[in-house]
């Protein structure tokens, strides 16, 4: 026999259920018996012995049915096995059998409660048949005697009345989660085609894509309406993720709908907004704006709403599959940050002191030629500091795609021959942080090509960020792409993320030579306006702060030399900051 | 521009070895400055420390048993006048300003010269206090314009004008037409935000970071 996974089930409440019930029925037995036995003389009534051992047998049959069974057991067996025995049991009786008949409620309220109304029917018939052919057996004149005041039919109704209540209450369980098994269902398969998706590393389950389609259905149900599918980013800002994005005027309305995680309705500037939000489990994931000019009724109302809990929990699980891949990638970039911090990083760092050792022992021409050495040594560290820098740090809940690209791109131009023109546009609202990791890796890749292969003294790097749309440019004034490079790993991968994340790379010569990287979301690539290149570069950092008043930091104090004046980002130990 | 006389005593904490064997070399090289010890860990590095008592630690911040800005923490609060150096294969300024806080004398990078960290150590001993770092102008810059402070949304900025003004949750819901709950959560992220734990301690910290706009009166 197979090992048996015993279901985890108390064997005792059921078994001191039944054992309760045949007590009393053999106790109230015995007490007739006894009664009778005072009263009426022998053949009415029950000895105490005649009531105990069909009491003991029962209570065998009971144990044995309390028993928790493996799961793959249907339970009808055990509930039939049950109803069985104990019919032959209590029809062997005679007489006294009909103080025990309400024991075989038990088994029959168990049949019709876990399997049905039919099968309750069976366990009822066979009950009936099973006591009534014990009875013919065992003495033929007792059916006359049982049958005084009609007692058997109406047992045989209560039979098959029993299991018909269990039956009725068993539709009445499901009635309350009628459609919990098809959700299960529905979530079993989306978690194969994560599955599916995740070893492909694309990404089917994309929720703009499922956003969209959200926010179509709703205006397939309700032709008048204007939908857009609303998630809350870092900050607690709400972001579109179907597009276009909510009017001002609904701001409160979609944050009453989120903080209170119910429908709300508002009228405000001439149009009425419904927010629903969408929810998995207690938690809003995401919101439906539903914007008409005269309101929904409540019918409307509520075909959005049938709508949303249809495709609600697909979003919500496209929305989770992106952060779980967001999170096990970081996870792995750690890992290998760690890696080559702990191990090429160092052994070279070591290496760059030995060198240190060996120009300090030698002679002026040797010392020269090891420097030359160390001055790459110095700089592949270098780069390796600046990976593992990049490796560990990203955009999160705190620090924004500018604020990361901002860093990003000082560091390079403070530990580089490169000067760097940042000039940022960024909205204080932020864009879905999956989609901002994705940008700031495409920047990231597109700033070392130039460093490390352009040989370029300029970039300009531009970025526009207006959630939901966000427009970058990568320009240099370096030696431009060579044959070959254009599918390059580097560029394969920048292609990869943009595709990801629905947005328009272009890789390709710049206006005056060198390269030009152009990334586009939600808006197509638009053409470069050579502008920064006309003017002398001013770097204009556009950041907001809590007051949402914009403050401009001009950097560049040198108009006439496009070379960065280094003072700012290249100053030795020779500053103090006395703590 | 140190003006020791006497020998400086250098405790080398780094779990790499081939880095300690270059860094006393050069501090070898030096002449005037001696490593009086060597650790590959936080634990031997408190050990030593003790029984040794330097002039100058210097130490890395990625070590098997912790770190070095902790550790830097830890040695800072006994030893005022102690010198200690970090030193770092990690970048980016909040590894500086971590350096910084905790109270040491320098920060270098491992790709700089061993010269570089010779220089660091005598400055560290001349001036335990005073803290050097390359970039380190660039790096208060950029912490200088990084925005700062809680981001409230509108409708928390407009039951945070209500809270000043005294209103009670009941009160804020029916003026905002807002159920009692919504309104209960709206303040619960509040105090999250501007990190309160009452009424009053959330109405100071508004006023504090100017969120209060006495001009917003409706």
């Amino acid at each position: 026999m197979a090992v048996l996974e015993l279901r985890v089930k108390s064997i005792f409440l059921p078994l001191v259920i039944r054992a309760g019930i045949i007590l009393i029925f053999a106790s109230t037995a015995v007490a007739l018996g006894i009664v009778a036995d005072g009263s009426r003389g022998e053949g009415q009534g029950v000895s105490p012995r005649e009531a105990v051992i069909p009491a003991l047998m029962l209570f065998c049959v009971a144990a044995l049915a309390s028993l928790p069974l493996p799961r793959a057991v249907p339970p009808i067996i055990p509930a039939l096995a049950e109803t069985l025995s104990a019919s032959v049991i209590i029809g062997g009786m005679g007489t006294s059998g009909l103080l025990f008949l309400p024991y075989l409620t038990i088994p029959l309220f168990i049949a019709g409660l876990s399997t049905g109304l039919v099968a309750g029917l069976a366990a009822a018939a066979t009950a009936t048949v099973a006591f009534g052919g014990t009875i013919i057996t065992s003495n033929e004149n007792r059916i006359d005697e049982l049958n005084r005041n009609n007692a058997l039919l109406a047992w045989v109704f209560i039979l098959v009345a029993v299991p018909a209540v269990g039956a009725w209450i068993r539709r009445l369980r499901s009635d309350v989660a009628p459609d919990s098994e098809p959700a299960y269902a529905d979530a079993h398969r989306l978690l194969s085609e994560l599955h599916v998706v995740a070893r492909q590393l694309s990404l089917g389950l994309d929720p703009r894509t499922l956003a969209t389609a959200l926010a179509e259905d709703i205006s397939a149900v309700v032709p008048q309406a204007d939908a857009v599918v609303l998630v809350r980013s870092t900050g607690g800002r709400f972001v579109s993720l179907s597009g276009h994005e909510p009017p001002e005027a609904a701001e409160l309305t979609i944050e009453d709908a989120w903080v209170s995680a119910q429908p709300v309705k508002r009228e405000a500037s001439g149009r009425s907004f419904a927010a629903i939000p969408v929810l998995m489990g207690e938690r809003v994931v995401a919101l439906v704006l539903v914007i008409t000019a005269t309101g929904l009724d409540a019918a409307s109302l509520r075909s959005c709403r049938t709508v949303i809990e249809q495709s609600g929990p697909r979003l919500a699980s496209a929305m989770l599959f992106d952060d779980v891949r967001r999170l096990a990638t970081t996870d792995e970039r750690m890992r290998l940050a760690r890696e080559i911090h702990d191990g090429i990083a160092q052994d070279l760092a070591s290496v760059g002191y030995a060198l240190d050792d060996i120009r300090q022992n030698s002679d002026p021409t040797v010392a020269k030629q090891v420097m030359t050495v160390r001055e790459q040594l110095q700089a592949m560290v270098a780069d390796l500091r600046m990976s593992i820098f990049d490796l560990r740090h990203g955009v999160n809940d705190t620090v924004g795609l500018g604020a990361a690209l901002s860093e990003h791109a000082q560091r390079i131009a403070a530990q580089s021959d490169l000067a760097i023109h940042l000039s940022m546009d960024e909205s204080p609202k932020r864009l879905p942080i999956t989609v901002e990791v994705e940008l700031l890796r495409i920047v990231q890749e597109a700033i070392t090509n130039v460093r490390r292969h352009a040989q370029a003294t300029n970039l300009w790097l531009t970025v526009t960020v207006e959630p939901p749309r966000a427009h970058i440019t990568v320009i240099d004034d370096g030696r431009g792409l060579k044959p070959g490079r254009a599918d390059s790993f580097g560029i394969q991968g920048m292609r990869e993320r943009a595709r990801r994340i629905g947005a328009n790379l272009h890789v390709g010569p710049g206006p005056e030579g060198g390269t030009l990287v152009e990334v586009g979301l939600g808006t197509e690539t638009a053409a470069f306006e050579p502008r920064h290149l006309a003017r002398p570069a001013v770097t204009r950092v556009a950041l907001t702060d809590p007051h949402g008043i914009p403050t401009i930091s001009p950097v560049s104090p040198h108009p006439h030399n496009t070379r960065r004046s280094r003072t700012a980002s290249h100053v030795r130990a020779d500053q103090e900051v006395t703590n | 521009m140190t003006s020791a006389t006497a020998n400086l005593r250098v405790v080398l904490v780094d779990d790499h070895q081939l880095i300690r064997e270059g860094l006393r070399r050069a501090f070898d090289r030096a002449g005037d400055i001696e490593v009086v010890g060597e650790a590959a860990s936080v634990a031997d590095a408190l050990n030593a420390l003790e029984r040794l008592r330097p002039d100058v630690l210097v130490t890395d911040v990625r070590l098997p048993d912790g770190d070095g800005i902790t550790l830097t923490t830890q040695v800072r609060a006994n030893n005022p006048a102690m010198g200690i150096v970090v030193l770092t294969m990690y970048a980016g300024d909040e590894q500086v300003f971590a350096a910084l806080d905790a109270g040491a004398s320098g920060f270098v990078g491992k790709d700089a010269p061993a010269e570089e960290v010779v220089a660091a150590a005598r400055h560290a001993a001349a001036n335990p206090r005073a803290f050097t770092a390359r970039d380190l102008a660039g790096a208060m810059q950029r912490r200088m314009s990084a925005p700062a402070g809680p981001k409230l949304s509108p409708r928390e900025r407009e039951v945070l004008d209500l809270l000043v003004d005294g209103l009670a949750i009941a009160q804020i819901a029916r003026r905002l037409y807002i159920s009692e709950s919504t309104a209960k959560t709206h303040v619960a992220n509040i105090y999250e935000k501007l990190g309160a734990g009452n009424r009053a301690q959330a109405v100071m910290a508004a006023v504090r970071l100017g969120l209060v706009d006495d001009a917003k009166r409706r």
